[in-house]
């Protein structure tokens, strides 16, 4: 953001609109860390089972709101207009129906070899967050790039 | 049966002979420029509210900016 000149408000909100995408590609790095630990240490302790459910809430709340909760009302109500809801819905429909065809094929899967509890929900999560970020990444991007 | 009609978008030219730049218009109908963008390309189909808040910002009519295509 450029410092100590004034922005327009369709500036800033671009401005704004591209730290959001670049947010979003962080979050999803994170996600791939995450399932890469995952694979070589399942949280077990209770300090690491807080720790992955607050990631999990900050990536439901991220893909639920759109996140910027500190920035100003008029802002937000620009940043949050009808292409962002749009991006967001289409990313939770995607994450909904990978999760619950993730939790099918563990119910299936759990007759010929028997899956835990941790690991089913692991899978359950992972599918459904997953697949809403990778969406929701794919959909601000391309807007970003110009349609 | 009619085969599925497309929406055809002259927001663009409208707009460049309004000689409104996107985020002028993004300014004056309240939305992001990103919106304004991606409606111009025929990406994002826009709701009632909006379509009729971009020809209030350009003094138009709806028909004006949007048409059926076969």
């Amino acid at each position: 953001m450029a410092s100590g000149t004034t922005l327009d408000p369709a500036e800033r909100v671009d401005s704004c609109s591209r730290q959001r995408t670049v947010l979003l590609w962080l979050e999803l790095a994170a996600f791939a860390i995450w399932q890469v630990l995952f694979v070589f240490a399942h949280p077990t302790d209770w300090s690491q089972r807080v720790m992955t459910l607050i990631w999990v809430a900050v990536m439901l709340l991220f893909i639920g709101t759109g996140g910027g909760l500190m920035m100003r009302r008029d802002l937000r109500r620009v940043m949050n207009d009808e292409l962002a809801v749009a991006h967001r819905h289409e990313a939770q429909r995607w994450g909904f129906w990978a999760a619950m065809l993730a939790g099918a094929g563990l119910y299936g899967l759990d007759v010929f070899r028997p899956v835990s509890l941790p690991i089913a929900l692991h899978v359950v999560l992972s599918a459904g967050l997953g697949l809403a970020l990778i969406r929701y990444v794919w959909l601000e991007t391309r807007a970003e790039r110009g349609g | 049966m009619a085969g599925e009609a497309k929406l055809g978008v002259r927001l663009k030219d409208v707009r460049t002979k309004a000689g409104l730049t996107q985020a002028e218009l993004a300014n004056l109908a309240r939305v992001s420029r990103k919106t304004i963008n991606t409606v111009e390309n025929g990406v994002f189909i826009p709701s009632t509210v909006l379509a009729l808040r971009l020809a209030s910002a350009l003094g138009t009519t709806v028909e004006a900016l949007f048409f059926l295509t076969d």
